[in-house]
């Protein structure tokens, strides 16, 4: 072998048995050794161990190797780690490339056979492809110390708060009219029972009057643009029609607004005005005019509220209007809403009146709800004396929601101890499938309740039907082995927890991950938790899964905690995996531009130029140049196609055969 | 309304018991001015019964219908049949749903000629509703029915019966239970005030008019709309239903 | 092999997704007789349990589908029950009910629901019936016209 030559060195990994319990490794190994330009290869236990990385970096230190390949997990998870191995042995990192053997390969291949020479393919596709390998210049850019807060539930205020303690300016941007999201709707909270206004509404104040956090209400992201330390975000704020500076919620529009509607925010028990103020420590503690029942907007009839308003706070022609902000870093904590348990026919939610959700009990019992905290039962206004819970009614579904919602079985037993301290005289029952009370305190909850009275019957009903004023629920209690029909005066759904609108919206506009049910993707699920596939954006609370409210602030602090490692540290690592214009080659048609999501290629002296901060790196600009002057360096087309080559060719001899 | 042809499956029951449905099945077709023809050779659908001795053999039979009806729709009014054929993989359609979606409900509506405001019972059953690969609407919470009776004047009572079973399936095999499940549905449209019932099935009607005890009139969904699209009262067939069917339900 | 292996080859119907719930037996109508619980019977067949999966009852599923619709891990259980007949049927034959629905089938191609349900249960439906019954019985004068390839294969599966 030529000393002018690339020389590579190929480390296979056995990730424990996570890959050598499919793949025989050693083979991998020996086989791609016979590559003309491989001068080692290795395998070895755990490539991002210690020891792990101290192979690779002698081999290169000796001068044995100039290129490095990595066989393992995905690239996802260690490419940064591996990277950094190499340049710390004087290579540019460029030089490594890492294989997915695991995910790729081990995890989903069932034949061991198979997996092996597909592993063999894999490997060397990847020899091929860093033999055609470009150094990748690394740079630094300066970093905007102000970050962005999605969404201003308790997860999204707990993020600006923390952010702000440390000195760094929050926009915080809320979709309705106030902050506080669904915790501002519970009455208590389990599994201590505190009220939840009483302990979200300092939180709320002190957002408000914090000078480093800005809210921005009746508001939404709707393009984000660059990158880590320097995005570009633009907001649209909707009309609130009521100058929150002006108004001092006195409700004289309310009083006189002829409009009546289902108030969203009790769950649809009670009614509002047209001009209305959510509940009464909404954050800005101002009234709001709802554009799709006031009759001034939609017909240009009416306008009693704005002439009796006494500080003239409102102006009914009041248009949207978009600002941008700059920040560093984003943290989005959009939330969650209650399942749609219209969907539930056979428990009959939306044709009978008294099956209500969880969400409909908390706004009964609470004070600021439709009947004033007295739990009154929405059909005739009696007070309830037998109540039925019907456990995962929309969740662990195929036809719903497949997953656990995780709070509900809490909720339940929270509500029924409500109605056992507060209504004596009440029969209380929860039908259930399997009771989930796993953290701490939560089991001691569920014991206090059945210690209570309550009723624990195992069985999930098929279905809910009246009888006169009563409601019958007819469930198969596996315990006593036949059916029973419960009688009740109000059947509660435990509807479980759905990704909110704003989540589902939010993450076509900033480009991260969702799963299958649109709860947004975290990059690792154990190691990295808050970050995402767009880094310098991270999620938190409900949006990224259903979760309680202790979780919601954990992950909330976890999330500030992240961004502002980014912002502190002032300045971020520019990676050059990123797309690069050939000045030669360009005819300044600008096509990449208008395919580029994130608005990175801009126009200079007639030709295409790549902003590097902004670039994401996501290639779509590659495939539409029409001369190939712009490629997204290490999946350039001579990498890619000596990789399809090298993955082609490579047919690997049979097993035993000789090496 | 014109278009494809429809060759109408009667279900066999159609052929003996519930004859009316048939007739009045015709009668709506042809005074939606649907082309139409007969199945008349082409053998039971076997009903469940021969899908629990050999599923194979069931699939047969259905591919045999499906032959027969050729190119046209295979349209037929009997939910058991329906469904047997459903799974059978024949590609047939109800002849509710054809009326209310293929038809449709406005369309019917401007051709009453007289209307036939009775309140109604509009009775499912299971087998146009599920399973749900073969719904003809919502599984637990249809309204096709409703819309039908609707848009010939009638008015549509909600009870708790009815898209439950009407006992029909085991009628061989726990005869008592399954006509106190007849029963019951009738109960249930009698408590919520309903002059009589509409199915949409051979059997159900089978079931709920020699079974349910005579607690109310049990009509084929056909048989009012026929009345309203103007065919005259005696040619209806309801001196051949087992419980009599007060000829007053249809003097309004 | 497994009853459960048996049952998903012949209907796909995967009952190792079962987790208990008994959402399908709450909603059943034919729950209790004769001791039939949907549920129990998924269990049966998951332990394998031969001698008490073929008792009979699974033979008391009225098709209704409620279950199906309802399952939360999507399980139909019709389906599960015509596996474990077709099953049955191969091992053991058809049943009475069966038998007379078949042969009724095989001699006239259409089926008579009232006159099957005089030969299964024979007078008790007459009797029931009162009068009608006569009209009943004149009924089953009628006859369709009967495809002999059809024929054939009602024949076929008669015989077993
Ligand atoms: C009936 C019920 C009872 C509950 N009881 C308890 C309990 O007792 N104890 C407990 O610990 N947990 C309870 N929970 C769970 C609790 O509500 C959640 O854990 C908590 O609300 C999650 O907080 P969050 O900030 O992540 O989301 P949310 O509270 O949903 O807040 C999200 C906020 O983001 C806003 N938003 C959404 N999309 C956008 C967008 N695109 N742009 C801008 N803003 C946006 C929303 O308007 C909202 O204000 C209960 C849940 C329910 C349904
Ligand atoms: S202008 Fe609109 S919000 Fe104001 S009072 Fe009239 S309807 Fe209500
Ligand atoms: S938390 Fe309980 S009620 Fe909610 S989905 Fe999970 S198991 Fe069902
Ligand atoms: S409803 Fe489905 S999951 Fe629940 S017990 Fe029945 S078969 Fe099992
Ligand atoms: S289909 Fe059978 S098992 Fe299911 S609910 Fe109906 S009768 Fe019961």
């Amino acid at each position: 072998m030529e000393s002018s030559e690339p020389r590579v060195g190929v480390y296979v990994c056995h990730c424990g048995k996570n890959i050598a319990g499919k793949v025989d490794v050693r083979r991998v190994a020996k086989e791609a050794g016979r590559h003309p330009r491989v001068a080692v290869s290795r395998d070895y236990f755990f490539m991002c161990s210690r020891a792990g990385q101290e192979l690779i970096k002698r081999d290169v230190e000796a001068g044995k190797v100039d290129r490095v390949v990595v066989a393992a997990c995905s690239p996802k998870l260690h490419e940064p780690l591996f990277r950094r191995v190499v340049a710390e042995a004087g290579l540019n990192p460029g030089y490594m490339e890492q294989v997915n053997i695991r995910e790729l390969v081990s995890w989903s291949t069932e034949d061991p056979e198979e997996a092996t020479r597909k592993a063999i393919r894999y490997v060397l596709g990847g020899v091929e492809k860093v033999l055609a390998a470009e150094p990748i210049e690394v740079g630094e850019a300066e970093v905007v110390r102000e970050a962005l807060v999605i969404g201003g539930g308790v997860a999204g205020l707990a993020a600006a708060l923390d952010l702000a303690e440390k000195g760094i300016r929050v926009h915080l941007v809320e979709r309705s009219p106030t902050v506080g999201g669904l915790m501002a709707l519970l009455d208590r909270v389990f599994p201590t029972g505190d009220c939840s206004l009483c302990i979200l509404t300092p939180m709320m104040a002190e957002a408000e009057a914090h000078p480093l956090i800005d809210i921005h209400t009746t508001s939404e992201v709707v393009e984000v643009s660059g990158s880590i330390g320097d995005f570009r975000v633009r907001v649209r704020k909707s009309p609130r029609y009521v100058d929150p500076e002006k108004c001092v919620a006195c409700g004289v529009c309310a009083s006189k607004c002829p409009v009546e509607v289902p108030n969203e925010w009790d769950a649809f028990l009670g009614k509002r005005k047209a001009a209305y103020i959510p509940y009464p420590q909404a954050t800005p503690r101002a009234y709001v005019i709802d554009p799709n029942a006031c009759l001034f907007i939609r017909e240009g009839s009416c306008g009693a509220c704005a002439e009796a308003c006494p500080t003239k706070a409102i102006d009914l022609r009041e248009e949207p209007r978009e600002f941008e902000l700059r920040v560093g870093a984003i943290v989005v904590a959009t939330g969650v809403r209650e399942y749609d348990a219209s969907n539930l026919k056979n428990y009959g939610f939306g044709r009978i009146p008294d099956v209500i959700t969880q969400l409909g009990f908390e706004r009964l019992i609470n004070v600021t709800g439709p009947t004033g905290g007295h739990l009154r039962r929405p059909s005739d206004g009696k007070v309830p004396k037998r109540v039925v819970f019907i456990q995962c009614a929309g969740s662990r579904d195929v036809n719903h929601n497949p997953y656990c919602s995780g709070v509900c079985c809490m909720v339940s037993l929270k509500q029924a101890e409500i109605l056992r301290s507060e209504y004596p005289d009440s029969k209380v029952y929860i039908c259930y499938i399997d009771m989930r009370t796993a953290k701490k305190g939560f089991e001691e909850m569920y014991e206090r309740v059945r210690r209570e009275g309550v009723v624990f019957v195992q069985g999930k009903p098929g279905e809910v039907w009246r009888d006169g004023d009563e409601l019958v629920v007819e469930v198969f209690d596996k315990t006593l082995g036949r059916k029973l029909e419960l009688r009740a005066d109000l059947v509660v759904l435990a509807a479980g927890l759905s990704p909110s609108e704003g989540t589902l919206k939010v993450r076509e506009v900033l480009n991260v991950g969702a799963d299958l049910h649109g709860f947004l993707q975290e990059l690792h699920p154990k190691l990295k938790p808050v970050e995402t596939s767009r880094p310098g954006i991270f999620i938190c609370g409900g949006a990224q899964g259903p979760k309680d409210i202790p979780d919601s602030v954990a992950q909330a602090k976890a999330a500030a905690s992240a961004a502002a490692t980014v912002l502190v540290r002032g300045r971020v690592e520019v990676t050059g995996e990123r797309a690069y214009v050939d000045p030669e080659l360009c005819v300044g048609c600008m096509a990449c531009a208008d395919e580029c999501p994130f608005g990175a290629i801009v126009e200079r002296e007639g030709r295409a130029e790549v902003v590097p901060a902004a670039c994401a790196g996501c290639g779509i600009c590659q495939p539409v140049c029409p001369t190939g002057a712009i490629t997204r360096r290490v999946y350039g087309v001579e990498q890619v196609m000596r990789q399809v080559a090298g993955l082609l060719e490579a047919a690997p001899a049979s097993p035993g055969g000789e090496v | 309304m014109s278009g494809d042809e429809v060759a109408y499956y009667p279900g066999c029951s159609a052929l003996t018991t519930e004859r009316p449905y048939l007739r009045t099945a015709e009668v709506v077709l042809e005074r939606l001015g649907v082309p139409h023809r007969l199945i008349d050779d082409a053998p039971c659908c076997g009903t469940v019964e021969l899908e629990m001795v050999d599923r194979q053999a069931s699939r047969r039979v259905a591919e045999i219908v499906a032959e027969v009806a050729g190119g046209a729709t295979l349209v037929t009014g009997c939910s058991g049949c329906y469904g047997t054929l459903r799974r059978g993989g024949a590609e047939v359609t109800h002849l509710i749903e054809f009326l209310g979606r293929r038809v449709g409900a406005e369309e019917i509506a401007r051709r009453v000629v007289r209307s036939w405001p009775v309140k109604v019972a509009p009775y499912y059953g299971c087998q146009a509703l599920r399973p749900r690969e073969q719904a003809i609407d919502d599984p637990e919470d249809p309204q096709i029915l409703e819309e039908l009776m609707s848009a010939v004047g009638a008015e549509p009572v909600d009870f708790r019966m009815r898209v439950k079973c009407c006992g029909g399936p085991i009628l061989l095999r726990r005869p008592e239970y399954a006509k106190q499940m007849a029963r019951s549905v009738l109960e249930s449209a009698r408590d919520a005030g309903a002059e009589c019932v509409v199915t949409i099935c051979n059997l159900c009607h089978f079931m709920l008019d020699f079974y349910g005890g005579g607690i109310l009139p049990v009509l084929h969904a056909t048989q009012p709309i026929a009345y309203a699209l103007g065919e005259p009262i005696d040619d209806l067939g309801l001196e051949e239903h087992f419980t009599p069917v007060p000829r007053g339900l249809f003097r309004p | 092999m497994s009853l459960a292996k048996r049952v998903l080859e012949i209907s796909g119907q995967d009952v190792t997704k079962c987790f208990q719930c008994a959402e399908c037996t709450s909603s059943c109508p034919s729950a209790g007789l004769d001791g039939f619980y949907p549920h129990r019977l998924i269990r049966a067949i998951l332990l394998d349990l031969r001698d008490e999966v073929f008792r009979g009852d699974y033979k008391l599923c009225m098709h209704c589908h409620l279950c199906s619709v309802r399952c939360p891990v999507g399980l139909n259980f019709p389906e599960v029950a015509i596996a474990l007949s077709n099953v049955e049927t191969k091992e053991r034959g058809p049943d009475n009910v069966e038998r007379a629905f078949i042969s009724e089938l095989s001699k006239r191609a259409f089926v008579n629901p009232a006159r099957v349900a005089l030969s299964a249960l024979g007078v008790r439906v007459l009797a029931l019936a009162g009068l009608r019954g006569l009209k009943l019985a004149g009924m089953l004068a009628e006859s369709g016209s009967v495809r002999e390839e059809y024929r054939r294969e009602v024949a076929r599966v008669v015989r077993g």
